[in-house]
């Protein structure tokens, strides 16, 4: 060690000895070794439990739907017959299944092409995970008393549990249901990726054929409906039963099939569809929905791997692209900068490559370019920042020449695109390019800085 | 119940009790990166939070305290970018006469690096790790930990050469 580096670390050592005792704000290990006394989901249902003991649940007959009832169910909707869905959350519910094997059982019961990563939204908007929660249900289930009862966290995903009747409060009423809300925290706020229904397994439903085709079960003898979507909430042309279909009013559900399960769908449909399932007694009784896409990539992303890497995104960030260039794993992420006295600024910046963050105005003009060429172990990641009127913007280094589509500008994310490189050499220019491909604008060279390239057999 | 397939929970908690041990080492060495000790305890705890969550798998780490230093990183990162704060070594340094009194030129040259190279510097000088800790805690390649070093350790000879001239 020289004597500069002798320097740094005794000032280190000085300035650490002089910093304030700051006490954990946790007790890290309870003395019975209670992770749930811990966990921050503990503590909050915990809390929610003293709230729901003033709740009592309206007194409603619901016909048929009884768990193990018989299977003549009254297969009318009738009006509203209790309460609207009641806030704040209620969880008198059981604890049955473990924090962290929550998501992958939710995950079970929805097809196999729905990816949590790539999903389109049911609902956005800003609020705590209880609060769209109760939005949201009280959109699907406007009849019964539905509460939240439980919120966990798993791999960067919000879980919030939402029952009624039995599983709800404590009651002599058999009659009650309860499911899961799959969320994820994004730049925009709260997204509700599905909605779920314990024993309702919509696991089977395949889109990628141009058909959606599948065998909906369920565990109990309740009536089925099924509705199959266009994103603008009507019934899809194929749908066999769309006649007289108004939304929330005299026929709102099973458009696409209906009665006692196993319920077989098979309907020629086109790009995305929301799938939307309900119990039905009397009134709709659960929920189960998600929107399947034909082409399940959102194209703003250039993943290479199942997910972004989480260690890499802080707390109110969205990874907005990930991958892997030479053997690191990489994540733009994004995140709202508020200034006093100026407009919020959206901005972007690449993980473990941390110091180049950008953020800009909105509504900046210009057909612009900007990149920064960052090296991530022995790979690279160039990131470009393009302002409105920018499509595409075509990349030409020595050794190849390709076009990068841009996204992002119609959702609200910055216009980012991020180009992961494994090759050499990470030089050249790029173009923006207009929806046409006309080129707008000057080239602009761009190299990775910082490369370190690891010469063949050395 | 077979006793042999349940999980020794004092086993895998002593484990933490040895990391948590270390909490305020990293928190002082966080505060130093990031320019701020309150977000610093807070970012210090929330991966101790993450690690004691996650504890099953963050056991089996090479380095279960280079992942905690390097989470809390980011975590305080993240919250720095949101807000404006007061950076710790813009502040005058405290004093006291049973200590030796602060490198004053050293001391704003530190401040005067990106938390990047300071995170990295923080590592190697203040907590002792090797390149190859301090790479692995920080998720990034050996080498760049070198390089970035290097590029502090000029940077500060070249300020405290401008200070002295």
């Amino acid at each position: 060690m020289n004597t500069l580096e002798r320097r740094l670390a005794d000032t280190l050592r000085h300035e650490a000895a002089q910093l304030p005792h700051e006490e954990a704000t946790h007790t890290l290990i309870p003395a019975e070794q209670n992770r749930t006394a811990f966990s921050r989901p503990g503590l909050v249902a915990a809390t929610a439990v003293v709230a729901v003991m003033i709740l009592v649940l309206p007194v409603i007959w619901l016909g048929a739907g009884r768990r193990g009832g018989e299977s003549n169910p009254d297969t009318s909707v009738t009006n509203p017959p209790a309460t609207a869905v009641s806030t704040p959350p209620a969880p008198a519910t059981s604890q049955a299944t473990a924090p962290d094997e929550i998501l992958g059982a939710v995950l079970d019961l929805l097809p196999d092409e729905f990816d949590p990563n790539l999903a389109t939204p049911l609902l956005v908007m800003e609020g705590n995970p209880e609060e769209v929660a109760t939005q949201y249900l009280e959109t699907r289930l406007p009849y019964l008393n539905v509460g939240v009862s439980r919120v966990e966290e798993q791999d960067g995903y919000t879980l919030v549990e939402w029952a009624w009747g039995r599983f709800l409060v404590e009651t002599e009423l058999e009659q009650g249901h309860r499911g899961w809300l799959l969320m994820r925290r994004t730049i925009r706020g709260l997204e509700i990726l599905a909605a779920t229904t314990e024993g309702i397994d919509l696991s089977d439903l395949t889109i990628g054929t141009g058909n959606l085709r599948g065998v909906i079960q369920s565990n109990t003898d309740d009536f089925l409906g099924a509705d199959v979507l266009g994103l603008d909430e009507n019934p899809v042309t194929s749908a066999p039963n769309p006649d007289g279909f108004t939304p929330g009013s005299d026929f709102p559900w099973g458009t696409a099939g209906a009665g006692t399960p196993p319920l077989a769908l098979d309907l020629p449909v086109a790009e995305a569809v929301i799938v939307r399932v309900n119990r039905v007694g009397g009134t709709l009784l659960s929920i189960s929905e998600v929107i399947l896409n034909q082409d399940s990539s959102t194209g703003d992303r250039t993943d290479d791997q199942d997910g972004p890497d989480e260690e890499l995104v802080g707390e109110g960030e969205e990874p907005l692209a990930w991958g892997t260039a030479g053997e690191s794993r990489w994540v733009l992420v994004g995140w709202h900068l508020s200034v006093p006295d100026k407009p919020t600024q959206a901005c972007t910046g690449v993980r473990p490559v941390v110091d180049e963050d950008w953020c800009t105005l909105p509504d900046a003009g210009g057909p612009l370019v900007h990149a920064q060429a960052f090296a991530v172990g022995e790979g690279g990641v160039i990131v470009l920042r393009t302002q409105p009127g920018v499509a595409q913007v075509r990349i030409d280094t020595d050794l190849e020449s390709q076009v990068v589509e841009v996204h992002g500008e119609s959702d609200g994310y910055p216009p980012t695109a991020v180009l992961g490189t494994k090759a050499t050499p990470v030089a050249g220019v790029l173009t923006p390019l207009g929806a046409r491909g006309e080129e707008l604008g000057e080239p602009i060279p761009f190299s990775v800085t910082e490369y370190v390239r690891t010469p063949a057999g050395g | 119940m077979d006793g042999a397939s349940e999980v020794d929970t004092s086993v895998t908690l002593d484990g933490f009790r040895e990391l948590h041990a270390q909490r305020d080492r990293l928190y002082r060495a966080v505060a130093l990166a990031v320019g701020d000790a309150a977000l610093a305890a807070d970012a210090i705890d929330e991966a101790m939070t993450r690690a004691y969550t996650r504890w099953e798998r963050i056991a089996d780490y090479a380095s279960p305290e280079g992942w905690v230093y390097r989470v809390a990183m980011n975590v305080a990162r993240s919250a720095l970018r949101k807000t404006r704060r007061e950076d710790l070594w813009d502040q005058p340094p405290e004093t006291s006469v049973v200590d030796d009194q602060p490198d004053l030129e050293l001391r704003s040259a530190i401040g005067r690096l990106p938390v990047k190279l300071r995170s990295v510097v923080v590592a190697r000088y203040l907590l002792d790790w090797s390149t190859a800790d301090a790479a692995e805690a920080l998720g990034i390649p050996e080498s760049t930990v070198k390089t970035r070093l290097k590029r502090a350790l000029t940077r500060l000879a070249k300020d405290l050469e401008g200070e002295a001239g």
